[in-house]
């Protein structure tokens, strides 16, 4: 044993010390005959000491020790016990497999109970979502006292000045009852993972059985434990009934859910509280209202970088450190080329591109998309043939290699396995995409008034605002996808 | 008869022994253990729309790069994951690389937020970012990188707006959802999403990340916290180990709108593969993302199976596609020692190539 330094707690230190020392002293007697540890060390109370013994820290530190004290360290405590029980014994990997299931109590009748609905709930066990449990416990007399005549009122029609109030009791007591056969099908599902890993733990103990794979420490022991659940819980969390069970679990919840919120709020509006509904209606008129002020603000604003959207720089953030404002070093960029003339062309080569994607080549793969897609292309074709397009392709993207200098040169995808970036495609980067337009009416910031060729022009670009964007893009979203998008 | 087990007395006394001296090391280290902070870039807040946020990370050196990086995270889970501490910063390497950084901060958001959607974030914040970043540098088109969900919003944003991304990087993103090893994907298609949203309002995010437990409940929840134990004399490695447990529980709530038609559109229609994803009533066809893309996927991503990124390939419009596979999980492609070595400088060479 190594020495301990006189700072540490020397209550924990002289108890461990006795502990341990106890304990080795029953192993090595034990060791002489063989005989597996029948009173294992406990590492629950070794770890309720230090957890004692801790002085304050911060909340980080404890949340954290929190988790491990809830869940981990209990396991592995059992884990320990179960190995201290081979200590010099020859078992096989079935009986190890039963000392563990024994250790965790798993038997037949509490397998939906026990082990992975527990641990689950453990897990679930902080914030809000998981006080939706405890929250249904809480609720659960309001509820019972519904249910009690329950076979024979919840679906019988309701009447009198009542009746809505009836109508909403009985959807939440049949909530409720939904919500518990869910939550029992997920249990049961749960004891199917359960069985699945215990059958797992024991089959990857038997492929340790070879000697120079033997597990030789309760650590590893608990590893190949993780292993074996996490395969057999990924077994079960993948297939098509689990799917189904547990969509239909959270669907139930939240019916449930819904069924008592709408009695809180009947209790609100008793006491002329503001309800969830009235404060959500409000939140969607102040969004509506909100959509709706941007898009007029940015018909009318002129000549603003992005509209409305640009805000003064505020004041550095108080976390970040103080710096002097960076000066970016950009170059003088050349005059583009004239918007007008090069917008047409973009707005072409982005049709022949779509013509080229039109191919028969790229129509295999379309194909087996849904009709959806296979349809767009199509339309797109169709609209692209009334315009002007750069010469069809022979090569794939004819109309960017009229905008650029340089050719560029697909060549197939090769996937890079390695750490490196294996292949770049040789295609040789664009030299620089032409000044665009932009969609929006604010001007782009490399264009000059001196590109606006006509007073037409300019006034179709700016002054006609972001209706006149919304028509061009609304042509644009006609040309994409064959139909009128809509606006919300 | 052979037995799988061979420990002996003096071997688990031993075990017992070096577990009892981390437990006793860790009430020396914890006391001393001061509030976890995350972020080791400076950064400055340089664009607002709300509760979004749009910061430019600031490095030791100004960027040598023309042509800046936006980072586009998911709704899922805090975005300091890019820059979570020194030794764990994929922005900090890539500004070292001279790249220029900035990343959206989604916020927290709270009921009011409600009735937000996609078309709020993709057309409205990713593109009000984008547009602050062509302004501020004088740019027709900056370059996108997109993670998890961010890398789905930016294909989308790259589909609609594709004159203003100049390259694009996906990391770890979803693109075919209905993989037979996606299990998230596989949970989803039972669920009622109209009933959900409209019971829960947003969605909460304990019950998000209870869901992702959900996906290795024995590793998450039970190996992963005694694994606490083995590095209890550490006090560094417990530091570490609190900043990652910060993160993955400092979740915001998610729009309850927005959630919706994720699910409904990614997880439940397949969309990018089916098609019948719409933003704003505009439909989002892969086919027009035509800019270079490079597609960084994880080999050991549970979240994101491999199969479910690699189906861009096939759907992108680009004649510039690049594949990069990363050897290990959806979170160790930023945090791991390999991912500061590798995935940085991938990014930057590649970008660098096609600057012009």
């Amino acid at each position: 044993m190594s020495s301990f330094s006189t700072q540490w707690p020397s209550d924990f230190e002289s108890l461990a010390r006795q502990y341990w020392n106890a304990w080795g002293d029953n192993l090595r007697r034990q060791a002489g005959v063989g005989i597996g540890m029948q009173a294992a060390p406990d590492w629950q109370q070794a770890v309720q000491w230090w957890s004692q013994l801790m002085p304050g820290q911060q909340p980080a530190v404890t949340d954290v020790l929190g988790r491990f004290n809830a869940q981990a360290s209990d396991w592995y405590g059992r884990m320990q016990q179960v190995a201290a029980q081979f200590t010099g014994v020859q078992g096989s990997a079935a009986e190890v497999g039963e000392a563990w299931r024994q250790a965790l109590g798993a038997n037949a009748e509490n397998l939906a109970t026990g082990l992975f609905p527990e641990m689950i709930r453990v897990m679930r066990g902080g914030g809000q979502h998981a006080g939706l449990d405890e929250w249904i416990t809480q609720a659960m007399p309001f509820v019972e006292s519904l249910r009690r005549e329950r076979s024979k009122w919840l679906h019988v029609p309701t009447f009198g000045l009542s009746r809505e109030h009836q109508e909403r009791w009985q959807q939440l007591a049949l909530a409720q009852d939904e919500y518990q056969q869910r939550n029992d099908a997920f249990n049961q599902l749960m004891a199917k993972a359960t069985q699945r890993a215990f059958e797992l733990f024991e089959r990857k103990l038997a492929e340790h059985e070879a000697p120079e794979k033997q597990i030789t420490s309760a650590r590893a022991l608990f590893d190949l434990w993780i292993d074996a659940a996490e395969d057999a819980y990924a077994e079960v969390a993948l297939s098509a009934e689990f799917g189904e069970v547990y969509g239909e679990l959270t669907n139930a919840q939240m019916k449930l859910r819904a069924c008592m919120q709408r009695e809180v709020e009947q209790f609100c509006n008793l006491l002329g509280m503001p309800s969830r509904t009235e404060v959500d209606s409000a939140h969607r008129k102040i969004a509506e209202l909100e959509r709706a002020l941007r898009k007029a603000t940015r018909a009318t604003s002129k000549g603003t970088p992005a509209g409305v959207r640009s805000q003064p720089a505020p004041t550095p953030a108080a976390s970040a450190p103080e710096v002097p404002p960076i000066t970016p070093v950009v170059p003088e960029r050349a005059a583009p080329a004239a918007p007008a003339a090069v917008a047409p062309k973009k707005a072409v080569a982005r049709k022949s591109k779509v013509a080229a994607k039109a191919k028969p080549a790229k129509k295999a793969v379309a194909s087996k998309k849904s009709p959806v897609r296979a349809k767009a292309p199509a339309s797109r074709k169709a609209t692209a043939v009334s315009k002007p397009v750069a010469k069809p392709a022979a090569v794939k993207r004819p109309a960017k290699a009229t905008l650029r200098k340089d050719k560029l040169e697909a060549k197939p995808v090769k996937v890079d396995a390695t750490r490196k970036v294996k292949k770049v495609s040789a295609s040789k980067p664009a030299k620089g995409k032409p000044a665009s337009p932009g969609k929006r009416k604010s001007a782009p910031v490399a264009s000059a008034p001196a590109n606006v060729v006509s007073m037409k022009d300019w006034v179709a670009r700016n002054i006609g605002g972001r209706d006149g964007d919304d028509q061009q893009k609304g042509a644009q979203r006609k040309s994409r996808n064959g139909k009128q998008g809509t606006r919300k | 008869m052979s037995s799988p087990l061979n420990i002996t007395p003096e071997g688990l006394l031993h075990e017992a022994v070096v577990m009892q001296q981390k437990l006793s090391a860790g009430l020396r280290t914890l006391p001393e253990v001061e509030d976890v902070h995350y972020g080791a870039t400076g950064k400055q807040e340089v664009w607002r729309d709300g509760k979004v946020a749009l910061y430019r990370f600031v490095g030791s050196e100004p960027p040598t790069a023309k042509v800046p990086i936006l980072i586009v995270y998911a709704l899922v889970n805090r975005p300091y994951m890019v820059d979570l501490q020194d030794d764990r910063s994929l922005v900090r390497r890539l500004l070292a690389l001279g790249e220029d950084v900035y990343i959206i901060d989604w916020g927290y958001p709270d009921r009011s937020d409600r009735f937000m959607d996609l078309g709020d974030y993709i057309n409205r914040f990713i593109d009000g970012a984008v547009d602050h970043i062509r302004t501020k540098h004088r740019l027709d088109a900056i370059n996108v990188l997109g993670i998890c969900q961010g890398g789905a919003f930016s294909l989308c944003y790259s589909a609609l707006h594709g004159e203003k991304v100049k390259n694009l990087i996906t990391m770890v993103t979803p693109v075919d959802f209905h993989t037979p090893d996606n299990m998230l994907s596989h949970w989803t298609r039972g669920m009622d999403v109209d009933l959900f949203v409209d019971t829960l309002g947003n969605v909460p995010a304990d019950m998000m990340n209870a869901c992702y437990l959900m996906l290795k409940p024995f590793r998450l929840n039970l190996q992963k916290y005694l694994g606490l134990v083995d590095i209890l004399d550490d006090g560094k490695a417990i530091e570490d180990f609190l900043r990652m447990e910060k993160w993955i529980f400092d979740s915001p709530d998610l729009a309850g709108e927005a959630f919706r038609e994720f699910i409904k559109q990614f997880y439940q229609g397949n969309g990018f593969i089916r098609g019948g994803i719409e933003i704003d009533g505009e439909v989002v066809d892969l086919g027009f993302v035509d800019m270079p893309i490079l597609n960084i996927y994880a080999e050991q991503d549970h979240l994101v199976p491999p199969d479910a990124s690699r189906a861009l390939a096939k759907l992108a419009g680009t004649a510039d596609y690049t594949e990069l596979s990363f050897k290990g999980g959806h979170i160790g492609i930023y945090v791991s020692s390999r991912a500061q070595r590798e995935v940085p400088t991938a990014i930057h060479d590649w970008l660098a190539k096609r600057a012009r």
